[in-house]
């Protein structure tokens, strides 16, 4: 199960009202490579993994997402909450508005809706682990794309947290993906094995 | 939210980030013990930390101890901007 805890990840606080804006960060809110397609990917693939490793390492990724998911919709909901119908009509928010408002939805910048069709699941942990590597880096690349339109300095600090976590989940995935390796760490924890990597540091 | 709160709040996210952080590395690390102490040390320091907020402003946690009122929705929640 899931425990709600009553604070972001990391501070959000946007400067002013940008709806524009609030549509361009929608591709990582409700897009195909954004934060629910990670953390709804990553939840389903660890009943398939083979060992306890992997299937520690989804679960937690799966719920930091979920986090992510609440940070980008704290921007959102910031950067939309007090924007007049002006603001809205000139950021190009009114195809959006004319269905859902200011409410929070699952779509890409696009207004196209997120469907599972984003995501996959293979009962392979090789195929399963190299594509939650690839969709970090895809996820990385779309925060670089966000970035290159944003002044507004509030969310290019959260966006550029989000980036680095991005590479964070990565690097992990990528250690999980070496299996035998991590078979003989976990095997001799006093070994010359694990000297070998302190020395390394 | 006054400042002496919104600190707290800071310094309580900075801990949670550091054990999510660990908790990823302990995952695929699991025999560094330096990492391991850390996490510990920062677990101890994380959920006092939690239990001082709490017993101040209210529980982060919808089942931390209430007192004798219900304290969940008396705070703000995080995405808005008092």
């Amino acid at each position: 199960m899931w425990i709600y805890e009553k604070m972001l990840q990391y501070p959000v606080r946007v400067s002013r009202p940008d709806p524009r804006l609030a549509t361009l960060l929608r591709e990582q809110y409700g897009g195909g490579d954004g934060e629910l397609s990670a953390s709804l990917q990553y939840m389903n693939q660890r009943y398939t993994m083979p060992t306890n490793s992997t299937k520690g390492l989804l679960t937690d990724i799966a719920t930091e997402e979920l986090g992510h998911l609440e940070m980008l919709a704290a921007m959102i909901f910031q950067l939309t909450a007090d924007a007049d119908k002006e603001a809205v009509l000139e950021g190009g928010m009114l195809p959006y508005y004319a269905d859902h408002g200011k409410a929070l939805f699952y779509a890409n910048a696009a207004g196209v809706p997120w469907s599972a069709h984003n995501i996959g699941a293979k009962d392979d942990p090789i195929a399963d682990l190299q594509s939650d590597m690839a969709a970090e880096q895809r996820a990385r690349a779309t925060y670089n794309h966000l970035m290159d339109f944003t002044d507004d300095p509030g969310v290019l600090d959260a966006l550029r947290f989000l980036r680095e976590r991005e590479i964070v989940h990565f690097q992990r995935f990528g250690e999980a993906k070496r299996t035998r390796w991590n078979r003989e760490m976990a095997a001799d924890k006093s070994s010359k094995n694990k000297q070998r990597l302190t020395s390394r540091k | 939210m006054t400042e002496e709160q919104r600190a707290m709040m800071l310094q309580l996210q900075q801990y949670s980030l550091t054990m999510t952080d660990l908790a990823l590395y302990l995952d695929t690390h699991p025999a560094d013990d330096f990492a391991l102490q850390r996490f510990e040390m920062t677990a101890t320091a994380y959920h006092d930390l939690m239990a001082a907020y709490a017993g101040q402003f209210g529980p982060l946690i919808p089942w931390q101890k209430s007192g004798e009122q219900w304290m969940w929705t008396e705070q703000p929640f995080p995405w808005t901007l008092d």
